[in-house]
């Protein structure tokens, strides 16, 4: 593919996650759900078909967009730094299934281990903020959630890669 | 990718093996604690849980209304966007918390009897 029509693609897909991130701010999911800081993911639908299609540093590209025109647009600087932590913990295990484990694992296993990792990242930076790690018990109850969004998305993942792959 | 993979199946256990340890470890750390801790900025609070108790917490331009009732502590509201704090409900249990991101403020509650789950010590 062309290095233009890949860029291309790059600002298609850190629009959609933008999209995707500001959407899915307007579902009160801590609420439905009762699990503080549940979120749906469907941002990294996106981060994580362009880590699989156009590469990792394309994919790392916009994570970092994500976050950050999530946080300047829709956000806070406290929001930044959650997100961030997350965001970066997530896409470490993408690269590593993209690079490591990319036979071993379906998207469905990739998206459950990048939302737990994100969970858990972000977790550690509420635990370095406050300066207490007690909150790692949340994960008690983010973790099991981040299964059932882990599957979610990564059944999303499945759908759509189908079409993105004869995009290339 | 189209089929579910054994290593699906791994990650999945790996990460219910974490959240169950975590469980397990929060289990044990229960106790009968009687004081609420609350933490905001440089100031940390303490107050007793078995005094019902109504306060207002003031930090990083939001201001928390929290209660205490029956032993238990919980945020009544918040000027805060996400409401988390409010919908994280009541904690009834040592070590485990309700934390306020937008206006770090972080209630947690702890042990004001360290020690006393010996009934002696002998060597």
């Amino acid at each position: 593919m062309l290095s233009a029509k890949r860029v291309a693609f790059c600002g298609i897909f850190a629009c959609l996650a933008l999209i995707l991130s500001y959407v899915e701010s307007f579902l009160p999911m801590s609420y439905l759900t009762g699990v503080p800081g549940f979120k749906l993911g469907f941002a990294n639908i996106c981060v994580v078909i362009a880590v699989f299609s156009f590469g990792v540093g394309y994919g790392a590209f916009i994570m970092l967009l994500k976050v950050t025109l999530s946080a300047l647009l829709f956000g806070s600087v406290t929001s930044f730094w959650f997100s961030l932590g997350g965001s970066v913990l997530a896409f470490v295990f993408l690269a590593v299934a993209k690079c490591v484990l990319k036979d071993r694992l379906s998207f469905i296993g990739i998206s459950v281990g990048s939302a737990a990792l994100h969970n858990i990242g972000q977790v550690c930076v509420a635990c370095l903020v406050f300066g207490d790690s007690a909150l790692m018990l949340y994960l008690v109850w983010l973790l099991p959630v981040s299964i059932i969004t882990g599957v979610i998305t990564g059944s999303v993942v499945q759908l759509v890669s189908k079409y993105t792959e004869k995009l290339l | 990718m189209k089929n579910v993979k054994l290593g699906d199946i791994v990650v999945i256990a790996i990460v219910l093996i974490v959240a169950a340890a975590l469980f397990v470890f929060g289990f044990f750390m229960r106790s009968d604690k009687s004081v609420l801790l609350v933490s905001y900025g440089d100031n940390e609070d303490h107050y007793d849980l078995s005094v019902d108790n109504v306060f207002t917490v003031e930090n990083n331009g939001h201001t928390l209304v929290i209660e205490i009732k029956e032993g238990k502590a919980y945020v009544v509201s918040s000027t805060c966007d996400g409401q988390d704090c409010v919908n994280m409900g009541k904690i009834p249990s040592a070590h485990t918390t309700i934390a306020c991101l937008p206006a770090r403020v972080f209630l947690k509650i702890i042990s004001d009897n360290v020690g006393e789950g010996y009934d002696g010590v002998v060597g």
